[in-house]
């Protein structure tokens, strides 16, 4: 009953968004206010830009793409893993209808940049 | 990205268990070597996917393909730290997984699998379940009494999907292995809600049980910790005071009663069994006084105690003549009896049945018959009983229940051979409690009752050895099949004759001596004697006899007691002093009698009488009236008599206008006592000849006889009582039943000697010997023909 009893109170006080995930990680985002449209900005350090895949669909921004580990010496032994990999995903809704916007992507330092800009009407594919 | 068909190799982790649901986190502590080497090679893996499959059976340390579940789950490592040699990890559900086949088994397993489609049907049994669900989650959490912030409900409900419910309640509850696994490879959401719908019932039932158990449990253990406590105190108490343990005493003295008993096998087992539980309840308990008087009650009664009989003839014959005037066929019985016993010891005990009218002693008969045998005597009456459970007592478990009488009698006696008379067995009544005298049948039947139950005893006694007799005043009100088990004595009235021997012999001298006086003292003479018997009493017994000696011996007493004591013999002139005017007149018969007057001869429980039938003719009337309280069945004897009369009104004379012309009216006086039965049909007719004929009835002539249609007359009871009464009235000469001719042996010599009877079979000859000049009518009539 112990072990039960710690499960129930797990899932009672983690809000149930983060208990139950659809994918194993979601990157974290930043969003900004441009004078004339929106800059969001995704932590995807170690994501090959070929895995990455962006779309726009009505007022929603959808990331999606998987980080993939590399092995960095041979005879290496994991000791302590942190950094989440394999697939993920995030959708970010934004006040506006974004498909009439144009957009750029831009990858620095492990980065992701996406620019809103008005007038712009195509959707782009990153990479 | 990886599609459903596609089909990859995975490093394979089976854990015990439990099982991991997609979408779920789930920490993890990897111990196992090969364990351990599939998380390194998931690890090292670029996606760190892995495959989580639960395990059949725990206790299998290296795991094989048969000895994990073929559908599992394809998690991804989020975390992994190292510590004391181990793995902790916390891996994230991501899809089900189906293993195809072990690619290899050893450092680890590794496995051909393929992803399993996530079901999507809906409809609303689905909704309808998931709904129950949720209900069922939140009673659950109530009966855990978790005080958690928010019910489960709400918290799941925040996931949108049924399916995905399920498996988050799932991982919340302590379910069993082969459960959970069922849930993650229902391949509908339909199969896995109703399983899960399933599953929270029954948890719900178990813990709604197990908190009954706890409750019921707390609640016993309070109360008798509290009943320990109290006796404690209470024995602290009885301690202080110096008493000592008086339940124990009680026990102990019973205990050494029932060593000390002679008791039948059967009843010392149900003894001491008894005694053992009497020693472990409580004496507070309802049950401890109810097991303690039925303990003292089965030890008092005579199990095997007899007393010796006195097989001595004389001695036996010599009590019952200084007990009893005359009843020489009870005293014969009785010494016959005691012969047979002489002879046979075995032999059982009979069961008499005293027949007769009030005070003619058949009481002291039953106990003369107890001081001839030596044996004790205990009488009990059963006049208005009419609950069976009187005679057979009451089971135990009624509240206030008791033996039955019979053998609270038994136990008084302190024998179980005791001379037991029950009275008034004619007067047994009964009602819808029961009929006692079923229970008698049982009590008073040879072939039963050495094997008698007593309801309150519920064991056998034998009452085998037990001299039954019992007593009534008439046969009529004794059931059949109870008379048929007994052996009938008849004690007749007595005639003025036994009546002066009795006072004389026993009566006189007993009340002297209760009155403190000595024959030197009071005489009475036997004209005195008679004189109390015809004007003083008027019974069959001899009670009122007696008490009208005592009170003259009473009287005669004061005077002494006064100082002036002179002894005094009793005249007959004295009586209007001592016991005040005489209330009876001599029934004398009546001088004359006019037309359509007759005497009839009646019997009552008391003795016989006279009773007188007086017709009038009612003219211009047409029916036949008849009063004097009569019964239904002498109603239809006097309409039986009018038919026959007017049957034969030409033979007897009568003319047709007399009959026509005028109604009846029949009156038995004293009309205030009631009165039935046939025998006065004879009295009746003769009534009504002598009114139509106008020729009265002889004045010196009484009549009893049941009568006929066709004329015949038959024959009735009591004759020597009503013998008796007419002898006491004054009449000499008696018409009866031919029939009844051997009842005329019952009479005493003198009587006889002294009466004249008229044996008849015929109305006609009754009416030759009653109305003389009708039968000379009759014979005229009878040579015409």
């Amino acid at each position: 009953m112990a072990g039960h009893f710690e499960r129930l109170m797990h899932v009672l006080l983690t809000p149930a968004a983060r208990a139950f995930q659809k994918t194993s990680w979601q990157p974290p985002a930043d969003i900004y206010r441009l004078a004339r449209g929106w800059l969001v900005k995704f932590e995807l350090a170690g994501v090959r830009p070929e895995e990455l895949e962006v779309r726009v669909c009505g007022p929603r921004l959808v990331l999606r793409g998987a980080r993939r580990d590399i092995r960095l010496e041979e005879g290496q032994q994991s000791y302590r893993m942190e950094i989440a990999y394999n697939r993920f995903e995030r959708v970010i809704e934004l006040p506006c209808d974004l498909e009439g916007m144009r957009l750029a992507t831009e990858y620095r330092d492990g980065m992701l940049l996406v620019r809103f800009e008005a007038r712009g009407t195509l959707d782009e594919h990153v990479g | 990205m990886s599609t459903l068909d596609e089909v990859r190799v995975l490093p394979v982790l089976a854990i015990k268990n439990t099982v991991l649901y997609p979408y779920l986190l789930m920490p993890l502590a990897v111990g196992r070597p090969m364990s351990q080497a599939a998380v390194e090679a998931a690890v090292d893996s670029e996606d760190k996917a892995l495959m989580v499959v639960a395990q059949r059976d725990p206790a299998v340390e290296e795991p094989a393909l048969a000895d994990v579940y073929r559908v599992g789950t394809e998690a991804v490592i989020k975390r992994l730290e190292r510590a004391d040699g181990g793995i902790q990890l916390v891996v994230q559900g991501i899809r089900r997984l189906e293993i195809l086949e072990m690619e290899q088994e050893k450092p680890f397993l590794r496995a051909r699998v393929r992803a399993l489609p996530e079901p999507s049907d809906t409809g609303m049994e689905v909704e309808a379940l998931d709904r129950a669900i949720l209900a069922l989650a939140d009673r659950i959490q109530q009966l855990a009494q978790q005080q958690a912030p928010v019910p489960v409900s709400q918290v799941i409900s925040q996931v949108a999907d049924p399916l995905h419910r399920v498996y988050m309640l799932a991982s919340m509850m302590s379910l069993d292995l082969e459960k959970e696994q069922s849930l993650l490879e229902a391949s509908t959401r339909l199969e896995a809600l109703r399983k899960m719908h399933d599953y929270l019932t029954h948890e719900a039932q178990v813990l709604e049980l197990r908190q009954k158990i706890t409750n019921q449990a707390a609640s016993e253990m309070s109360r008798e910790q509290r009943e320990y406590l109290l006796r404690r105190q209470l024995k602290a108490i009885q301690e202080e005071l110096g008493e000592a343990d008086p339940e124990q005493a009680e026990i102990q003295e019973l205990r050494e009663r029932l060593e000390k008993a002679q008791l039948p096998e059967e009843v010392r087992k149900e003894v001491a069994r008894e005694l053992s539980r009497l020693e472990r309840l409580p004496t507070a308990a309802p049950d401890y006084q109810i097991t303690r008087s039925y303990l003292e009650f089965v030890l008092e009664l005579p199990w095997n105690t007899l007393t010796e009989d006195n097989r001595d003839l004389k001695h036996a014959r010599e009590v019952l003549d200084a007990d009893h005037y005359n009843l020489k066929d009870v005293k014969d019985r009785i010494i016959e009896h005691l012969a047979v016993l002489k002879l046979n010891p075995e032999a059982k005990a009979p069961i008499l049945c005293f027949v007769g009218p009030p005070g003619v002693g058949k009481t002291s008969l039953g106990q003369s018959i107890a001081r001839a045998l030596g044996r004790k005597f205990e009488r009990m009456s059963l006049g208005g009983l009419h609950d069976e459970a009187e005679l057979r007592g009451h089971r135990r478990t009624y509240i206030g229940a008791m033996p039955g009488r019979i053998l609270q009698a038994i136990r008084r006696a302190g024998a179980r051979n005791p001379v037991l008379m029950l009275d008034e067995v004619d007067k047994l009544g009964h009602d819808f409690r029961g009929d006692p005298a079923a229970a008698l049948l049982e009590i008073l039947d040879p072939a039963q009752n050495f094997d008698f139950r007593d309801n309150y005893l519920n064991l056998p006694f034998d009452l085998s050895a037990v001299f039954f007799i019992t007593t009534a005043n008439t046969l009529d009100a004794i059931p059949r099949p109870l008379l048929d088990r007994m052996e009938v004595l008849r004690l007749a009235g007595y005639t003025e004759e036994e009546k002066l021997h009795i006072a004389q012999r026993y009566l006189v001298p007993r009340r002297l001596k209760e009155a403190g006086l000595t024959p030197e003292h009071l005489t009475l003479p036997e004209e005195t004697l008679r004189h109390i018997i015809a004007r003083f009493t008027r019974e069959a017994g001899v009670r009122q006899l007696e008490r009208a000696i005592g009170q003259v011996a009473r009287k005669v007493s004061v005077r002494f007691a006064e100082g002036n004591g002179q002894p005094v013999v009793v005249r007959p002139d004295d009586l209007a002093d001592m016991l005040g005017p005489p209330p009876f007149f001599p029934e004398r018969a009546r001088r004359k009698l006019g037309p359509g007057v007759a005497t009839g001869l009646a019997w009552t429980e008391t003795g016989g009488e006279v009773l007188y039938v007086e017709a009038v003719l009612l003219p211009e009337g047409k029916d036949l009236m008849l009063t004097g309280h009569l019964g239904d069945v002498m109603k239809e004897s006097a309409q039986a008599a009018r038919s026959y009369i007017w049957s034969q009104a030409a033979e007897l004379g009568i003319s047709k206008a007399t009959l026509h012309g005028n109604g009846v009216h029949i009156h038995v006086p004293a009309g205030a006592i009631p009165k039935d039965g046939p025998s006065a049909g004879v009295a009746m007719a003769v009534a009504l000849a002598s009114l139509y004929t106008g020729i009265p009835v002889r004045s010196d002539t009484a009549m009893t006889g049941e009568i006929t249609l066709s004329g015949l007359v038959l024959p009735v009871g009591g004759i020597k009582e009503k013998v008796l009464a007419a002898r006491r009235a004054g009449i000499r000469r008696v018409i009866l039943p031919r029939e009844n001719e051997k009842d005329l042996t019952e009479l005493p010599e003198e009587v006889r000697r002294a009466m004249t009877f008229r044996l008849v079979e015929r109305v006609e000859e009754a009416l030759t010997e009653a109305i003389p000049e009708l039968g000379q009518r009759l014979s005229a009539e009878t040579a015409v023909v």
